[in-house]
């Protein structure tokens, strides 16, 4: 389908969409930093492009960018973790045995409808303050699109492969192992990188209102004391990882799948 | 051996639910009972462990306590007042982030030098949680309704710009083809073919960005403010009332439900002729 509007698109030069796309974001940093030269805004209320890159590199300089992001990157990576495991392992069951599946269903769509955010004073309570709140606000928000998206690749498996595997007398765990697994990659893979993006909100949001340390508690920390140049320095930061971290994820997901040979 | 197959009743194995069809097949009996058992079990679970002193009331309360806190909070007409707030909040974001993502959307999908202009800062703007900018935009706007509309209008608008662009460009191009050798202008290929064509995913981005914008009204009334449901949570939270703020959650859930599943029966009324 789309192998048929790929030539549409191509034929401009390839440089286009950098060139036209940069160009964009670039007038758009241009025009803020002269609406703030020209003195039309209050640099103290927007700040500029110009006061935000010299507040990154003081933030670089004394380390505590360095340091909030490690710290935001561990949370991150134990939430993500715990919730891939888990919601990997349930989201298997639930697909195989459907008996699993209407016992868990109603709790998966109640976390994944409910604002788990608000529940931190709850959290606070049983983890107390700092990380380990953080990192069970992000398993709760990241696990959802993991468990969802597993038990829909396992029962999204081609039938007739799970009916030869079984006549050729495969037992529960060689076929997991040798057919339901291999065959629900993709969609598990594409529930991960949505996880992997729920659990970066999770730690952020979280940082906000239960945090001690990391980019998101920077974030409202800086906000409380109006620097706001030193907010949007953050929140750069957050975008730019966001974004790699998108990267990242679509670039594992097709490593993942490139053993996949494309049936005519 | 096969044990794991013979469980499984035979129309199962025969006839799958064709995918696009999920969320819309009809539900069986069978299924039924064991949502409805599950849920009973662990409610009397959970209440039967207080009782015992198995869990610390305090930390976990009881759905008993729940549904009392719910009562007080219904009867007195605290949890009214406030939802109000949020509902004019949250629509006074949503409706704007349709009327002007949908367009922007559309248009970029449609016009490639446009697309390419606006994609980067777009998709950027997607993949990270721009619930990152509510501190900025609270600085900007004030604790008041205005940053809340604001936030939900951010969250919102990115998703149904990014999925109405998603919907054109998957429309189908041996469409649009036909479509030009019958030289269709570009007021008929858009009303005719592209609109038509996008509009299922255009209503997915609808309901992806209003389940977004419930988040984002909630957790800016919860990062600061002076009313809404969001900051009674806050406040029930902070004094450790765990059965209001469990309410409290619930009936946020129960509304962001509602209103993905009310644009979802949108959805289907719109798109009826798919079928």
């Amino acid at each position: 389908m789309t192998t048929i509007a790929r030539p549409r698109r191509r034929v401009p030069e390839k440089a286009m969409p950098i060139l036209l796309g940069g160009g964009f974001l670039a007038l758009v940093a241009l025009l803020w930093q002269i609406a703030v030269w020209a003195g039309l805004v209050n640099p103290f209320l927007t700040s500029s492009p110009a006061l935000v890159a010299v507040a990154l590199v003081d933030q670089i300089g004394s380390g505590l960018l360095l340091r909030s992001l490690g710290r935001s990157a561990l949370e991150l990576a134990i939430g993500f973790g715990t919730a891939a495991v888990t919601g990997v392992a349930l989201g298997l069951l639930m697909g195989r045995y459907r008996y699993v599946d209407y016992v868990v269903e109603p709790y998966v769509w109640l976390l994944y409808s409910a604002p788990v955010v608000a529940m931190f004073p709850l959290l606070v309570l049983v983890f107390g303050l700092g990380s380990p709140t953080v990192v069970a606000i992000a398993f709760l928000m990241s696990v959802v699109p993991v468990i969802v998206n597993s038990a829909q690749g396992v029962r999204n498996v081609d039938k007739v492969l799970i009916r030869t595997a079984v006549s050729f007398g495969a037992g529960e765990t060689s076929l997991l192992r040798k057919v339901l697994l291999p065959a629900s990659v993709p969609t598990v893979m594409a529930g991960l990188r949505l996880g992997v993006g729920r659990g970066l909100v999770g730690v952020i949001v979280g940082e906000f209102f239960a945090g001690d340390g990391g980019i998101g508690y920077n974030i409202s920390s800086f906000a409380g004391h109006l620097g706001t140049t030193e907010v949007l320095a953050s929140v750069f930061v957050v975008v730019v990882a966001g974004v790699l971290l998108n990267v990242l994820a679509r670039k594992l997901e097709s490593l993942a799948d490139s053993w996949r040979t494309e049936l005519p | 051996m096969t044990h794991g197959l013979k469980a499984r009743p035979p129309r199962a194995v025969g006839t799958a639910p064709p995918h696009h069809a999920v969320g819309l097949r009809w539900v069986p009996p069978v299924r039924a009972r064991f949502v409805l058992g599950s849920v009973v079990v662990v409610l009397a679970l959970w209440q039967l462990a207080e009782q015992f002193g198995v869990v610390d009331v305090q930390f976990a309360s009881t759905p008993v306590a729940i549904v009392h806190a719910g009562g007080d909070l219904l009867s007195s007409g605290e949890l009214w007042e406030n939802a109000q707030t949020t509902l004019v909040e949250f629509f006074a974001g949503f409706v704007p982030a349709v009327v002007v993502g949908v367009p922007v959307g559309m248009l970029m999908g449609w016009k490639l030098r446009i697309r390419q202009t606006l994609e980067p800062a777009l998709v950027a703007l997607y993949v990270t949680p721009s619930l990152a900018l509510l501190p900025l935009v609270v600085l900007a706007l004030g604790i008041g309704e205005a940053s809340k509309i604001a936030m939900v209008f951010v969250e919102a608008v990115i998703t149904i710009a990014v999925n109405a662009m998603a919907g054109i460009r998957e429309t189908e191009p041996r469409l649009v083809q036909a479509a030009r050798a019958f030289c269709a202008g570009g007021g008929a290929m858009f009303g005719k073919v592209l609109l038509p064509g996008a509009l299922p995913t255009i209503m997915a981005g609808l309901r992806l960005g209003a389940g977004r914008g419930v988040i984002a009204v909630i957790i800016a009334e919860l990062y600061g403010g002076t009313d809404g449901v969001g900051q009674l949570i806050s406040s029930y939270g902070q004094n450790f009332d765990v059965a209001a703020l469990m309410f409290l959650t619930l009936v946020v859930a129960v509304f962001g439900y509602a209103v993905t599943a009310l644009l979802r029966i949108l959805g289907n009324v719109a798109t009826s002729w798919e079928r």
